[in-house]
């Protein structure tokens, strides 16, 4: 089963192990770990399950929907490596992926 | 005729605010998503009307082609003050919102649970034993306000008063109750919010308290400000949540194998919620004003234009949900507009579902089946929001 790595914004690591076909979202509520609201249930419509993909990762994921897109436009925070963690989906080609949560879900 | 002058007669008298408007809506807003060009009304000066559900969610995610910044009523329902974070645009829209959002979150409404549950045990135990009531004025109604006060931190007991007023204004706009309400309204939250600045220490320390310390560009908000958006927040509180949670029922009465398949599957429950917020969409019709010239669809639009968006309408488009007209209690990836999409989307949207996930339990847990009363009559609100307004029930009690 793929592992996921979450760096909380005060630094606290969890790691989890997620079947394949999870969201990343989904793991993040699952763990218990802290910085995701996921306020629309995972069906990208609210911007609040906002995270910041490590820069060895982003390339390998595949590119935001227009409304993905749309909605990152305006969250606080936004970098580079800025995904809606309800878009990524977990397969084996992400074993190891790190994502870091933000201060905050604006 | 070509065919836009046929849809522009078609609605040429379209009116969302008519009284019972929201009785069939759904067959209207098939014939108008149906047109290639968005369908206009000469009504309150002349407005297009958005619903298709793409349409929608194009609008909603280009906050600065269609600004939120001239109001989002319409007609324009003006206190004089714009009612933040919904009435501004991004950016300055986030630094409003933050003022609220960090109340709103996930960890602290979870902190709510028991004490919204204590309210709505408090509500079904006062008609225990009764088999006629208004579900909506008995329960509906009320118990968001009680959540609502909870939130702010203000006594329950005024939650009589204050359901009083904002009925006023949301269903007598312009008429004298509504302007003695509004004034009773403004100097009560007035009252709160100056007191709050008196005894704060710090703005993290609750809403009231956030609002009346909070800076927007390291600046302190006028108390006009202040009060409008604890106004907004009632407004977003009460009346939305009624109306879905007197849906819910009044499905529960029209549905009861789907009342028991929830009893029986109440993993189901979750999904549900979403699927009657989707069906039901309270908020039914808001307004944004075009900011650029600019094109939606195949309608080219004129800045400074008024255009009238229904998520309600939306949410029953053929093209994105299947039997959209149907409650589907397991409808998967439902992505509903019903709390809206993106910057403005409901801040309060957790705290709406702990208010239906706890009202569905006790209703499951006390009741065997809901009925309708024939000789009662159903009644529609017509304002801001719309939907059930008043539902007489017979209620069948489960066996002890």
């Amino acid at each position: 089963m793929p592992t996921i790595h979450f760096i909380e914004f005060d630094g606290r690591k969890e790691t989890t192990e997620v079947s394949s076909g999870t969201s990343v979202m989904q793991a993040a509520l699952n763990a218990g770990v802290h910085g995701i609201e996921a306020a629309c249930g995972g069906v990208c419509a609210c911007a609040t399950c906002h995270v910041h993909v490590d820069s060895a990762w982003r390339e390998r994921l595949p590119a935001p929907s227009e409304m993905e897109h749309a909605l990152l436009e305006f969250v606080t925070g936004y970098d580079a490596g800025s995904r809606l963690s309800c878009q990524l989906v977990m397969d084996d080609s992400l074993d190891g992926i790190t994502v870091r949560l933000p201060e905050w879900q604006g | 005729m070509t065919k836009t002058s046929q849809s522009s007669e078609e609605f040429a008298n379209f009116d969302h605010r008519e009284k019972n408007h929201r009785v069939g809506a759904e067959c209207v807003w098939a014939r108008m998503r149906a047109q290639p060009e968005l369908p206009h009304s000469e009504r309150y000066g002349g407005f297009h009307v958005v619903t298709r559900y793409a349409d929608v969610a194009e609008l909603l995610a280009k906050c600065s082609v269609y600004s939120s910044a001239s109001g989002i009523s319409f007609p324009e329902l003006d206190f004089g003050t714009r009612m933040y974070p919904a009435e501004s645009d991004p950016p300055i829209q986030r630094q409003y919102r933050e003022l609220l959002s960090r109340f709103l979150t996930r960890d602290r409404v979870q902190t709510m649970e028991s004490a919204v549950r204590q309210q709505a045990v408090a509500l079904f135990d006062s008609i225990a034993g009764q088999t006629h009531v208004d579900f909506a004025a008995t329960i509906g109604k009320t118990l968001p306000v009680m959540v609502s006060l909870l939130l702010l931190g203000v006594p329950l007991e005024d939650g009589r008063k204050l359901r009083r007023w904002v009925d006023a204004l949301h269903v007598e706009r312009g008429q004298d109750e509504a302007v003695a309400a509004a004034t009773a309204l403004t100097t009560y939250l007035e009252g709160l919010l100056v007191e709050r600045a008196r005894t704060a220490k710090h703005p993290s320390e609750d809403i009231l308290a956030s609002v009346a310390l909070g800076r927007i560009d390291g600046e302190p908000m006028s108390l006009d400000e202040q009060v409008a958006m604890i106004r907004l927040l009632l407004f977003g509180g009460f009346s939305t949540v009624a109306i879905v949670l007197t849906t819910i029922a009044h499905w529960f009465a029209t549905h009861p194998e789907g009342m028991e398949r929830l009893r029986q599957q109440p993993e189901l429950i979750e999904p549900a919620i979403e699927e009657f917020v989707r069906y039901t969409s309270p908020a039914t019709y808001l307004r944004r004003t075009v900011a650029e010239d600019t094109m939606l669809g195949q309608t080219p639009l004129c800045k400074g234009e008024p255009l009238l968006f229904s998520t309600a309408a939306a949410n029953r488009d053929p093209a994105k949900f299947d039997h959209p007209d149907e409650v589907v209690l397991d409808r998967r990836n439902n992505a509903h507009l019903g709390f809206g999409f993106g910057a403005h989307r409901c801040l309060g949207s957790m705290v709406a579902k702990l208010e239906l996930r706890i009202a569905i339990d006790e209703m499951l847990r006390r009741y065997e089946r809901y009925e309708l009363d024939p000789d009662g009559e159903i009644e529609w609100e017509s304002g801001e929001n719309q939907g059930i307004g008043a539902l007489p029930l017979i209620l069948h009690p489960r066996a002890a």
